[in-house]
């Protein structure tokens, strides 16, 4: 029975589910030590010393029940305790389903992030070796900090009427305990970026403004498509061999750029409000045209693929055929021509979303 | 839907430091290995794995290691200072211990590291692996949510 497998053979499926089995039959000890050497006959085999391993870790499992997981998240969590983190699901501001996110409900701070999303980095072939331990999961969990006001926009939204922030995100439905601590500590000022405050004596309240709030979204979008300028990383990159990333990196245009970057930041607002991000910084909506184009017919697309080829057209790094990606790509309308162009613009949009790919957000 | 805790356990062991016995306080030795290992728990890593660590006659930076016969390299790398790895055990369903030291619903943080060393089978890990788009994405996560000033 092997027990470990290269990545390059089948996709892993987990014999025994990550060894929760085995525990049955152990003495209660120290006996964790089914090492995977152990199942390896040839040379390893009673070579492995049980009380020289297990004394490294804290809490010493006496089963393999245990889960570890390998997080990576801002040392700012632990400098103010880990203690405060509470684990919530909340309505993703993109997609409406829930995902997992980290809220840090310590009342001292009024700096620094006050939420976290959780997301996984898929590696199903691989595991971790931490010190004399052997971690399963080969999944990396990250948490980064995430702008509380992308969760305050759609709450705001569906609103007409101006309301106190409380009554915004307990009437959208947000958990409880994010809302009281958004409430705590939101500034003024930040909500101000994306709703007009009225300040009446005794207390005050707050109305959705779209302009404003398309001041602010352009504000991250163009940060952030100078940092990817800045970098040299481009949408393209997930789809050419690692032998050509140096070139795509000198045709990086600031549209591109920015373009990029209005995907990244449409990760966190729907739809409608991408396309007015869009339009706001003059952007022609490519993307949307890419996607929807195997849908609908033709028809008006002919002008829209004008423009297309002319932004593709800097772009001398993308294959002009992919029969590697072709299977990935939902089955082509046969009414419309695919020319090679089309299918090199299909696939510029597949790859906008490289990076999210790896870091789809992991519902529960 | 329950609340589940997380317990810093790394603190407790590494301020143990001035002669205390415990070995907690260096940093662990983390090796994101490319293959799958259907067991979970206590082995002798750092005889067996850790230790034949050497660098690449060719390029010193690249480390050579082997697996069951199969040579691997690998390379290793800092996440991003303001970033640490942490393990963390989740004690969900191991019913020994829900009794004794802690709630079925709490998740310990073991191990920290700042340090990394990512393997592959038959190539040096580049710029086109995950672990390289990981530290892209935090420095833009932080970009992108940082809180806007005025």
């Amino acid at each position: 029975m092997p027990r470990a497998k290269s990545s390059s053979g089948s996709k892993s499926k987990k014999i025994d589910g990550g060894g929760t089995k085995s525990t049955g039959r152990k003495s209660k000890d120290t006996s964790v030590v089914d090492v995977d050497e152990g199942s390896d006959n040839d040379e390893a085999d009673g070579e492995v010393e049980q009380s020289e391993t297990t004394e490294h870790l804290p809490v010493a499992p006496k089963s393999t029940q245990a889960l570890r997981k390998v997080i990576i998240a801002p040392k700012d969590i632990r400098t103010h305790g880990w203690e405060n983190i509470e684990e919530c699901q909340i309505k993703h501001p993109k997609s409406g389903k829930k995902s997992l996110f980290l809220l840090d409900t310590g009342s001292s701070r009024c700096d620094g992030n006050l939420l976290f999303e959780v997301l996984s980095m898929q590696h199903d072939t691989r595991s971790w070796f931490v010190d004399n331990t052997v971690i399963s999961d080969g999944n990396m969990y990250i948490c980064t900090p995430v702008d509380p006001l992308f969760f305050v926009i759609p709450v705001m939204e569906k609103s007409s009427k101006a309301k106190s922030l409380i009554d915004h995100l307990i009437e959208g439905s947000l958990p409880k305990a994010v809302a009281e601590v958004l409430t705590k500590r939101l500034s003024h000022k930040q909500l101000e970026f994306v709703s007009i405050k009225k300040d009446f004596e005794d207390f005050v309240v707050f109305l959705y403004s779209e302009e404003k709030t398309l001041n602010w979204l352009s504000g991250k979008a163009e940060r952030v498509g100078k940092f990817l300028m800045d970098k040299g990383i481009s949408q393209a990159e997930s789809s050419v061999s690692s032998n050509f990333v140096k070139s795509s990196v000198e045709a990086l245009s600031k549209e591109d750029c920015l373009r990029y970057a209005c995907d990244i930041v449409g990760e966190y607002i729907d739809e409608t409000l991408k396309k007015k991000l869009l339009e706001k910084l003059g952007l022609p909506v490519l993307q949307e045209k890419a996607g929807t184009k195997r849908k609908s017919s033709l028809g008006d697309d002919d002008e829209n693929i004008n423009k297309k080829t002319k932004i593709s057209g800097d772009d001398p790094v993308m294959p002009l055929e992919d029969y590697g990606s072709s299977n990935s790509n939902t089955p082509v309308n046969k009414n419309v021509k695919v020319t090679a162009k089309e299918k090199e613009l299909q696939k510029a949009a597949q790859g906008s979303h490289s990076l999210f790919k790896f870091f789809a957000p992991k519902a529960k | 839907m329950s609340q589940r805790k997380y317990v810093d356990n790394t603190e407790s062991s590494s301020s143990e430091e001035n002669g205390s016995s415990k070995p907690v306080s260096k940093e662990v030795s983390v090796h994101h290995v490319p293959f799958k290992v259907e067991y979970e728990g206590q082995a002798n890593v750092e005889a067996k794995f850790s230790s034949n660590s050497v660098p690449a006659p060719s390029d010193s930076k690249v480390l050579i290691n082997q697996f069951r016969g199969r040579p691997l390299q690998g390379q290793k790398f800092d996440l991003p200072e303001s970033y640490e790895g942490l393990v963390a055990l989740d004690l969900k369903g191991s019913s020994q211990l829900a009794d004794e030291t802690s709630k079925d619903t709490e998740i310990s943080l073991v191990n920290r590291f700042e340090t990394m060393t990512y393997w592959n089978w038959d190539r040096v890990p580049s710029g086109m692996d995950k672990h390289v788009k990981l530290l892209d994405w935090m420095e833009l996560s932080k970009i992108l949510h940082e809180p806007a000033e005025d």
